[in-house]
């Protein structure tokens, strides 16, 4: 057993194929869970992420393989040296912009998919300690991904729910009632930080709409501010952003 | 340094998940602030960022004090500062108005990720005390924060106008109350052309005349002039 262990942590044909393997498994998982979300990266931009991120590592293994190999002597003489981590620490800033790329602002003014950048990149992380072949690293960082992304999801929700802090969306006839609105957030004690207005377009049918972001009393919960909103008659649709 | 720690900064099983169980609570303390207040990056973008960098940290050190490869320990960990600052950079969103918003956030993001590189290393006490700080910083000297944009003089000013005349009579309204105008920054809005003129749009940098200025509300009310806001 104990020898077996360590054949895995030497670098040889087998432990490269059971790593490359485990890359593609684990980059698997977290993105087919991603991928039911509706998320731009799935199954496949997870998996291709994980395995190279494994690679790098394994590739400046075989350098080093080399240089204390086959190019022993060329090595001693000029001087050779290599730095293992160079190329996976590439990884993180490179997959850093795949990442960033993949974030939206929506028209309703909220910046969406950074969680989604976060565990594209995580997992970028967790195949480059999968090349380096730290199996205990792995297993936890694995579950532990995966826990956060099935079970603290319903977690986040409930705290944004909880929050005293609230942006909505509000789409309404013509320019002028706008004041309407506030008029009736005023009457709830709301506190009102900032308001962003689209005036809209008549000719594209483009409806007038703001987004207002704001601080709730104590007592009162999202939903009261939405449904005391849907009440005016000039209101067409309301939003939480 | 703390003595009695010393098992937990190895590479044990249990180490390692006591690095990443630590990593996984403070940026989970962290977001749970960041979701609470509704920004773009919470609860989870922060524990797994916090995470990644935990994990890259410590396979930095595994290959050279388990495998004992010749590698920079260091190397690692520091192309994680650079990452993050990338995916910071596209949480952060300028608005039509030209205000810059999200940044806060992406600090707390970068931050976060370095809390997540001590843990790895397994320096818990700066990981554990950097966290500790950023809650502070977030919650109690937010506050001193907005309190203090009261003080600020320099004032920015946007109005849409369509005709040319209303916006001037503004402007010479605004200087005979004392304020001194800095800069107008003007720009056209191609694809507005209701009425009998294009929307434009204009942001006068001003210095107020008096510490606390709000916007005279009849200003709206002049015909030429569509929205007058203070940013």
């Amino acid at each position: 057993m104990q020898e077996l262990v360590t054949y895995f942590h030497e670098f040889n044909i087998a432990s490269v194929s059971l790593r490359l393997f485990m890359a593609m498994i684990a980059g698997a998982f977290i993105g087919v869970e991603r991928g039911r979300r509706g998320n731009p990266a799935g199954l496949r931009t997870y998996m291709l992420v994980s395995i190279g991120s494994a690679l790098t590592m394994l590739i400046s293994m075989y350098d080093y393989q080399m240089i204390h190999g086959q190019w022993a002597e060329l090595a001693a003489v000029y001087d050779i040296s290599v730095d293992v981590s160079r190329y996976s620490a590439k990884v993180t800033s490179g997959i850093g912009f795949l990442a960033a790329g993949s974030i939206l602002v929506n028209r309703r003014k909220r910046v969406k998919g950074v969680t989604s950048a976060a565990s594209l990149w995580a997992s970028a992380c967790m195949g480059i300690s999968i090349g380096a072949g730290y199996y205990g690293c792995i297993l936890i960082g694995f579950l532990m991904i995966h826990f956060i992304n099935v079970f603290l999801f319903p977690v986040s929700g409930w705290v944004a729910a909880k929050s005293r802090d609230m942006s909505i969306y509000v789409e309404y006839d013509g320019f002028c009632n706008l004041k309407e609105v506030l008029e009736a957030l005023h009457q709830t004690d709301v506190l009102i930080f900032d308001v962003d207005i689209d005036k809209g377009q008549k000719k594209s049918g483009k409806k007038s709409s703001a987004v207002i972001s704001m601080r709730l009393p104590k007592k009162i919960d999202h939903g009261t501010v939405l449904k005391h909103l849907m009440r005016l008659p000039c209101v067409q649709e309301v939003n939480e952003v | 340094m703390i003595t009695g720690l010393e098992t937990l900064r190895d590479f044990s099983m249990l180490s390692t998940f006591a690095k990443m169980l630590c990593a996984m609570i403070c940026g989970g303390a962290i977001g749970l602030e960041r979701e609470y207040k509704g920004r773009s990056a919470g609860f989870r973008t922060h524990i797994l960022i916090c995470l990644g960098a935990c994990m890259t940290a410590m396979t930095g050190q595994y290959i050279v004090i388990v495998l004992h490869y010749s590698a920079d320990m260091a190397r690692l960990g520091a192309q994680v500062i650079a990452g993050i600052g990338f995916i910071g950079a596209g949480a952060i969103i300028v608005t039509k108005k030209n205000q810059v918003k999200g940044l806060t956030t992406s600090a707390g993001l970068w931050t976060t990720a370095i809390t997540g590189l001590a843990f790895g290393s397994g320096f818990y006490e700066g990981g554990v005390l950097t966290t500790v700080l950023i809650l502070l910083a977030e919650t109690v000297l937010s506050r001193y924060e907005y309190a203090s944009h009261n003080y600020v003089r320099r004032q920015i000013l946007y109005v849409e106008f369509t005709r040319r005349a209303a916006f001037d009579f503004i402007m010479s309204e605004m200087k005979t109350r004392g304020d001194r105008i800095e800069e107008v920054e003007m720009t056209q809005d191609g694809e507005t052309k209701e009425r009998n003129g294009k929307t434009q749009r204009a942001y006068v940098y001003y210095r107020a005349a008096e510490k606390e200025t709000e916007v005279e509300t009849n200003w709206t009310d002049i015909p030429g002039i569509d929205l007058v806001e203070l940013i």
